[in-house]
């Protein structure tokens, strides 16, 4: 038990000190990698309270992909000029009000997700919890998501597939007069049709038709 | 495209073929060899290190002429005389820098008596420069310790000349 | 005091796993290097040690002796922790590989999705490596290689779902054994076949070797590396490959069950069993490594997600109709 709280905490202590780096951090390469370590304690945490499908699912998802594409996006930033003008005062710091505002909501939704949570019991009935039965909770994850939440799960993929197509649109644009490959007609090219092998007669030479 | 191309594609026979011939390959006799225990074959015509050869009576053949000096490319060579008391001109210097030279093998060919040569040794890499700066002694010991060798060469390739 | 031997127990298990995944990574350096020579009829690395066998321990031992070289406007630390995030990624994947139904280190309920979760952490350890240099071809390749590993990942997970849809279990032994009677090479073979090429693309291997590509970057994401700190990323990069062949022997060769049932095939452990397969995807790796020339990143790109990424989905739709229609849909 005692090595289980020493895990706890090392985990925690490091989830929280990396989510403050993440903002604190003046590289903005740094706090994505922050955000990385972030990820991976919390998919810890995930793990240290038997739900390893969703730590797992964490893993893959957030750090092996998003975190990545994040990633991808601000090395390609110009870090010497992003090194945070805002601690400096160079730049005006209108947006810190607004921040404020969002973030002493998410607060608040928080505090008050966490006190139904705590206070009225029957919100989440512990009776119900993936630790006291046999099942591994991958199964039991599948079997409240494909039956009584069906509906919702597939509207949320249908959602996150028009926004997917939703951008590529926006940002797709046809632009002509551009010299393309084609793949098929590589690939397809036959020996028949490149080369052709000629009588070539001495002093002549080939005459190539154009 | 036409069906049989596409096939192909599907299946990747090209893919499969280039396989199969690889997996042949793997089993065949091998075209190199292992350098520093085998060596290949060298032409008697080889431009190698230098040496200074003697005559079979121990006179070393140099006659100092200075035409290799003269026709050297890059200038490695540095050449200094004087008349011995039997009235004989010989080289009291004879000195080749290995770093300059550019083994054209144009010292031996202009040797009126086949004193400079250039050898089948061209495993000779030092650890410093300076010992790449071969003097008369160097040249003529390279001489003596190749001499079988470099007669054999030029005797076969006499017909040539 | 109780504690103290159960840790040391584990710790003795770990150094039972490690030291030899190291020793045959070094192993699989010489036979890539000695089987790439053989196609190309050369004679590979045959001096040091019976056939040159301990090549790679000399490349170590080599290294080890060359100095680290820290370019002074790179980011030091992260600098310093690319090479150790790959090999260590590397190396902690091999937890849960089984070696038999018993002789695993942490069977876990969700070993597969661990396996592929380290794996595509592996893109990190390039990325880091290839930012922090601050120079510009390493910059390419890690940019590269972003995009690659990240696309050829989303195949391999559609793959491992169809996998799954045989087996019902996320479990690496579960799948092992779900595969008694027949290999899934043999019903998923396409897949297979997609799986072989996208782990060639997941690390870094020819011909989708553009992170590294030598004619156009040099040496990519590891240009500015030297000494240990190269060695590192080499070797983490070769125990990505095993892991990967690992993964494949267990996902469609059957694991560590023998391929047929009889009474003479059973009484070799295991792990040899795997062993074998490990060495046969292996061999078709460097096989592939000296047959095919390196792919356009474009027409990586077009493989991907035009070709490799609609396959799969259609194969999961066939495959979850077939066992549907059928009843064979696993249940437990």
């Amino acid at each position: 038990m005692i090595a289980h709280a020493i895990f706890f905490y090392t985990f925690s202590i490091i989830a929280v000190v990396s989510a403050i780096m993440v903002t604190a951090s003046k590289n903005t390469v740094h706090s994505v990698f922050f955000l990385i370590l972030d990820f991976i304690s919390i998919s810890c945490l995930f793990i240290m309270i038997g739900a390893e499908f969703l730590g797992m699912i964490m893993l893959i998802v957030y750090v092996g992909a998003v975190a990545v594409l994040f990633l991808f996006v601000v090395m390609m930033l110009n870090v010497a000029q992003q090194k945070n003008q805002w601690f400096a005062g160079q730049q005006s710091s209108k947006h810190i009000p607004v921040g404020l505002i969002i973030s002493t909501l998410i607060f608040v939704e928080v505090i008050i997700v966490i006190g139904g949570w705590k206070y009225k019991p029957e919100i989440f009935d512990i009776n119900n919890s993936i630790a006291q039965t046999s099942i591994s909770n991958t199964h039991s994850l599948g079997q409240i998501l494909y039956t009584d939440y069906i509906h919702v799960f597939q509207i949320s993929g249908m959602i996150l597939l028009v926004a997917m197509v939703g951008a590529i649109v926006l940002t797709f644009r046809q632009r002509s007069g551009v010299k393309r490959q084609s793949y098929i007609k590589q690939i397809s090219r036959e020996r028949a049709e490149g080369v052709e092998v000629l009588e070539v007669q001495s002093n002549k030479g080939v005459k190539i038709d154009d | 495209m036409n069906i049989s191309r596409f096939f192909k594609t599907i299946f990747m026979t090209d893919f499969i073929g280039g396989l199969f011939i690889a997996i042949k390959e793997l089993f065949k006799s091998k075209k190199t060899i292992n350098y520093p225990f085998e060596k290949g074959k060298i032409s008697p015509r080889f431009r190698g290190e230098h040496a200074l050869r003697r005559y079979p009576n121990g006179e070393e053949r140099c006659i100092a002429c200075k035409l290799c000096e003269a026709v050297c490319p890059a200038q490695a060579i540095t050449i200094e005389s004087t008349e011995r008391e039997d009235g004989s001109r010989k080289t009291t210097r004879y000195d080749i820098d290995m770093m300059k030279c550019i083994y054209c093998g144009l010292c031996e060919e202009s040797c009126p008596v086949d004193a400079i040569v250039q050898g089948p040794n061209f495993e000779f890499s030092t650890e410093t420069r300076e010992e790449l700066y071969y003097t008369k002694e160097k040249l003529l010991d390279n001489g003596d310790r190749w001499e079988n060798v470099l007669e054999a060469n030029i005797k076969a390739d006499n017909i040539h000349r | 005091m109780e504690y103290l031997s159960i840790v040391f127990q584990e710790v003795y298990k770990i150094l039972f796993l490690l030291v030899p995944v190291l020793v045959s990574v070094a192993m699989i350096v010489w036979l890539d290097r000695r089987v790439w020579a053989f196609v190309q009829k050369r004679q590979g690395p045959n001096v040091v040690g019976p056939f040159g066998l301990l090549q790679s321990l000399a490349d170590a031992l080599k290294y080890i002796f060359k100095e680290i070289i820290i370019p002074s406007s790179s980011n030091k630390v992260i600098f310093i922790l690319a090479p150790i995030v790959t090999m260590t990624l590397a190396l902690i994947a091999w937890a849960v590989i089984p070696f038999s139904a018993t002789q695993v280190l942490a069977d876990i309920n969700v070993g597969i999705l661990y396996l592929f979760a380290v794996s595509s952490l592996g893109v990190y350890g390039i990325i880091m490596g290839g930012w922090a240099s601050n120079s510009k071809y390493p910059f390419l390749g890690a940019i590269r290689s972003a995009a690659q590993m990240v696309s050829y990942e989303v195949s391999i997970g559609v793959i491992i779902i169809n996998v799954l849809l045989c087996v019902g279990s996320l479990n690496l032994n579960d799948i092992v054994i779900a595969q008694q009677n027949m290999w899934f090479v043999i019903p998923l073979f396409p897949m297979f076949v997609i799986f072989f090429i996208s782990a060639l693309a997941e690390t870094n291997r020819p011909p989708f070797d553009l992170p590294e590509a030598e004619a156009e970057l040099v040496a990519g994401y590891q240009t500015e590396y030297s000494g240990m700190m190269y060695a590192m990323f080499w070797l983490g990069e070769y125990a990505n490959i095993l892991l990967m062949c690992a993964m494949g022997a267990i996902l469609f060769l059957g694991g560590w069950m023998s391929p047929i049932d009889v009474y003479p095939f059973t009484l070799v452990p295991g792990a040899i069993w795997l062993i074998l397969k490990i060495l046969l995807l292996f061999i078709l790796f460097a096989l592939v490594k000296a047959i095919v020339p390196r792919y356009r990143y474009d027409q990586l790109m077009r493989l991907g997600w035009k070709v490799f990424l609609p396959l799969s989905l259609i194969w999961v739709v066939l495959t979850s109709s077939y066992l549907f229609y059928f009843n064979l849909l696993p249940v437990n």
